[in-house]
């Protein structure tokens, strides 16, 4: 058995402030060149908000997908009721969520690996609402690693 | 062209329906910034003492800061600027939340509202497209509501709402403009002007990059900032409330000053302290951030009935009011004044001051509908707001906020108006204070809010060595040269001498004329006292961020020309000397309080108003001499004031 490092960004939902530094600091650090630049839609963290109903979701982009779902289920928080994908990670081409404005190209977290960096939304959030953990997990030999 | 700038501007007339935009012009920028220097400068130009705060012609002026929406930490407020319908000056609130970065990813720095329209419109604008929308459906609805209708509409539930609620619409004096989580822009009549153009909302959405010079640099400055604030947040809020009840307490200024004082209230006063503590433990439900902010000094509380309610600092300002020492009823008084879209602090003066009326007979029950009104009373308080918000009865005398109030009601009702220039002030912290009279008198908005730092009201009283202790950590963000004063202190009565007073008072409005400039939250500039933000360091994050060369001297110049340009204004509209002097209530000077307040003294008075006047650069009637004003840069002042026969010495 061989193990791998998987890194998780836990997220506490409830400490969240809908502050939106995680957006700023993705969207800087990740900009060509460094910090040329603040753009939330550029981010690879979204904050879903919905400052009546006291929910505040911070949401990482996940990957990329070329076709949208078909079936669309609902989620209900605090007795009201939201969309599927007000949640959903992934960069679909059904809306324009965590993909770059005006290229289209999706986004995806890379936990900040790209520009050699612990992951910078996790080091600003100050409310502690992100949190990094590395764990070490076993993985059977012949499966191939996982992009 | 500099960095995190747009460079385009927004105009539109709600009288003839037109919509432009107009390039923004850098050199104005590299002179005034942006926020409140564009502010001022466009009223300077446009609103001239022949426009009636309500007349279509008075601008309502949103502009974000330069540095709103960069990566810094604390970096997202704009502001409104207008000549306010109550003071009939100049005028400038403060809006945090998410409006101010969103404007500028839209594509603008600065949004013009001029006109009236015809019927109730509200504004989208969507980046490059701006339209104006019938709101005749939104009209009469809460600021809630409103957002959520409006978002539908323009099917974006990211798209940023400011509007005004049923006091903005029957253009209630003390009226706000509501963003939600508890920001608005508050105080001074914005929700009246607005009202008056008959503008129910705003939503903005930009999807537009702000742009950052020195890269590497700005990140490095704002983890600094972050660092500061690390440590330090977390009394933040429990010693907003302790200190607000200790100087309840000893400056006697409960209930518009009726004098109540005594054991048992002091008793309830010190109760309250721990109660309030308790309940926010308790029932807060969440911290809330502005755009970019980890301080999250908003709180969240749950409603018994439906949605939240926002509070900043401590539930202190209903109990000081009204006497009611429940901190769930503070909560439902803010619950209902965000419904309506008032200003919280003026709402509390107004139920003060008509149940301190009616306490002395001045207000009989033929006038308040058989309401009998009384202190201790929360459904007499709450329904006092709800009558003053629709304008029904005495609510509809009230709505004219209490200078106005007190000449319709007459009967001697005028001496118990607790106003500074027309408007309602902050009831805790003007007795018997000089140096806090002083800087409600002398602010170019006539407010305490966040205009007093934490200097006076916390650092001074702190024992000898935490002064020394804050200066050696390097919290001190004043010039060096004031530091020995702090490390002085005050004398027995609490009163720091005269000289820091002044000084201290002339840096402040340098310094939130720099915050607002830049769009930086007070609460990072010393109005909280751990301060992350020095002058020396906005300097470099103005360098960093811009690209403009701007060092901590020339920081402070553009900080003097701001002051400046909004004092001449304020002469042009005929403020003088004695206006200034005048302003505070008469009895604060005549009442004897019990020791170890003082009773406020003319000489020393007239004394602070020279010397503070002398360290601006102004004559002894207050206005900016001609030196000032050509160091300042201000030339086309001096010749505008010289064409009105107004002459700079
Ligand atoms: S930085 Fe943290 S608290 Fe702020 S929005 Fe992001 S996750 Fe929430
Ligand atoms: S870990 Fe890095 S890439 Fe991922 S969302 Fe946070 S800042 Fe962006
Ligand atoms: S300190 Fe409070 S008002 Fe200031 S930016 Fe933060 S949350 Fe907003």
């Amino acid at each position: 058995m061989a193990t791998r490092k998987i890194k998780y960004i836990n997220i506490d939902a409830d400490k969240c402030s809908g502050c939106r530094l995680c957006e700023s600091i993705c969207s800087a650090s990740h900009a060509d060149p460094p910090y040329s630049l603040v753009n939330p839609g550029r981010s690879r963290i979204r904050v879903f908000r919905d400052e009546d109903n006291d929910v505040y979701i911070p949401v990482l982009a996940g990957p990329y997908t070329d076709v949208e779902c078909l079936g669309r289920n609902t989620v209900m928080v605090k007795g009201k009721e939201y969309g599927e994908c007000s949640f959903c990670r992934a960069s679909c081409p059904s809306r324009d969520l965590f993909r770059e404005p005006e290229t289209d190209i999706p986004l995806k977290c890379d936990t900040c690996e790209s520009i050699n960096s612990e992951p910078l939304c996790v080091k600003w959030c100050l409310s502690k609402c992100l949190t990094f953990e590395e764990v070490e997990e076993e993985v059977e030999e012949e499966t191939p690693a996982a992009a | 062209m500099p960095y995190c700038w747009m460079g385009t501007d927004l105009e539109v007339d709600l009288s003839c329906g037109t919509i432009e935009k107009r390039a923004g012009d850098a050199g104005l920028v590299r002179d005034y910034l942006t926020g409140k220097g564009a502010g001022a400068k466009i009223l300077w130009d446009r609103v001239t003492p022949e426009v009636d705060a309500l007349s279509p012609d008075n601008l309502f002026i949103i502009s974000s800061g330069i540095l709103t929406g960069t990566v810094i930490p604390g970096a997202g407020h704009s502001t409104v600027t207008y000549k306010s319908p109550i003071t009939g000056i100049y005028c400038i609130s403060n809006l945090g939340g998410f409006f101010g970065p969103e404007l500028k990813r839209a594509g603008y720095d600065t949004l013009v509202v001029s006109g009236k329209s015809p019927t109730p419109v509200y504004l989208w604008i969507n980046g490059d497209h701006v339209e104006i929308r019938d709101a005749s459906h939104l009209w009469g609805k809460d600021p809630e509501e409103t957002r959520q209708l409006v978002r539908q509409e323009v099917k974006n539930s990211r798209a940023q709402v400011i509007c005004i609620g049923l006091a903005g619409e029957n253009r209630v004096y003390n009226a706000t403009v509501e963003h939600g989580t508890g920001d608005c822009a508050g105080r001074g009549g914005t929700g009246m002007v607005m009202g008056d153009k008959n503008l129910k909302a705003i939503a903005v959405y930009g999807t537009k990059d702000i742009q950052m010079a020195d890269r590497g640099r700005l990140f490095d400055l704002s983890e600094i900032i972050l660092k500061k604030l690390s440590g330090n947040r977390s009394v933040i809020v429990e010693n907003s409330a302790a200190t607000y009840y200790r100087t309840g307490i000893r400056w006697g200024d409960f209930c518009n000053f009726s004098g109540e004082r005594g054991p048992e209230l002091e008793a309830q006063i010190r109760d309250m302290k721990r109660k309030a503590s308790d309940y926010m433990q308790q029932h807060r439900s969440r911290e809330i951030g502005c755009f970019n902010c980890a301080l999250r000094c908003k709180h969240e509380y749950r409603n018994p009935d439906s949605g939240y309610t926002f509070l900043k600092c401590a539930p202190y300002y209903p109990a000081i009011c009204t006497q009611v020492f429940d901190p769930a009823f503070s909560v439902q008084f803010y619950q209902i004044c965000n419904k309506y879209g008032l200003d919280i602090y003026a709402a509390g003066n107004m139920v003060a001051f008509a149940i301190d009326l009616y306490q002395r007979g001045i207000l009989t029950k033929e006038d308040t509908d058989g309401m009998h009104l009384e202190w201790r009373n929360p459904e007499v308080a709450l329904a006092l707001i709800e009558k003053i918000a629709k304008r029904e009865g005495i609510g509809d005398v009230l709505a004219d906020g209490t200078y106005r109030a007190a000449r319709r009601i007459g009967k001697g009702a005028e001496e118990r108006a607790i106003t500074v220039k027309k408007m309602d002030v902050y009831m805790s912290g003007l007795m018997h204070r000089h140096h806090i009279a002083f800087m409600v008198a002398h602010n170019d908005k006539a407010d305490l809010m966040k205009l007093e730092g934490s200097t006076f009201s916390v650092i001074m009283h702190l024992p000898q060595e935490a002064r020394e202790a804050y200066v050696r950590e390097g919290w001190f963000a004043y010039p060096k040269e004031l530091e020995k004063y702090l490390i002085e202190g005050t004398d027995e009565t609490h009163t720091p001498p005269a000289e820091a007073v002044c000084q201290f008072k002339a840096h402040d409005l340098e310094q939130f004329a720099l915050a607002d400039a830049t769009g930086i939250c007070v609460y990072y500039m010393h109005f909280w006292m751990y301060p992350a933000i020095s002058r020396a360091l906005l300097a470099e994050l103005l360098t960093a961020a811009t690209g403009m060369d701007i060092d901590e001297a020339e920081a402070t110049r553009i900080a003097r020309r701001i002051v400046n340009l909004v004092r001449a204004y304020n002469v042009r509209e005929g403020l003088r000397r004695k206006d200034d002097i005048d302003s505070i209530p008469k009895h604060v000077f005549e009442r004897n309080p019990p020791a170890p307040e003082v009773k406020l003294d003319r000489d020393v008075w007239n004394k602070l108003t020279d010397r503070f006047y002398e360290i601006r650069g102004w004559d002894k009637e207050g206005i900016p001499t001609r030196q000032t004003l050509t160091e300042s840069g201000l030339d086309y002042v001096i010749e505008d004031l010289e064409r009105r026969g107004i002459r700079a010495s």
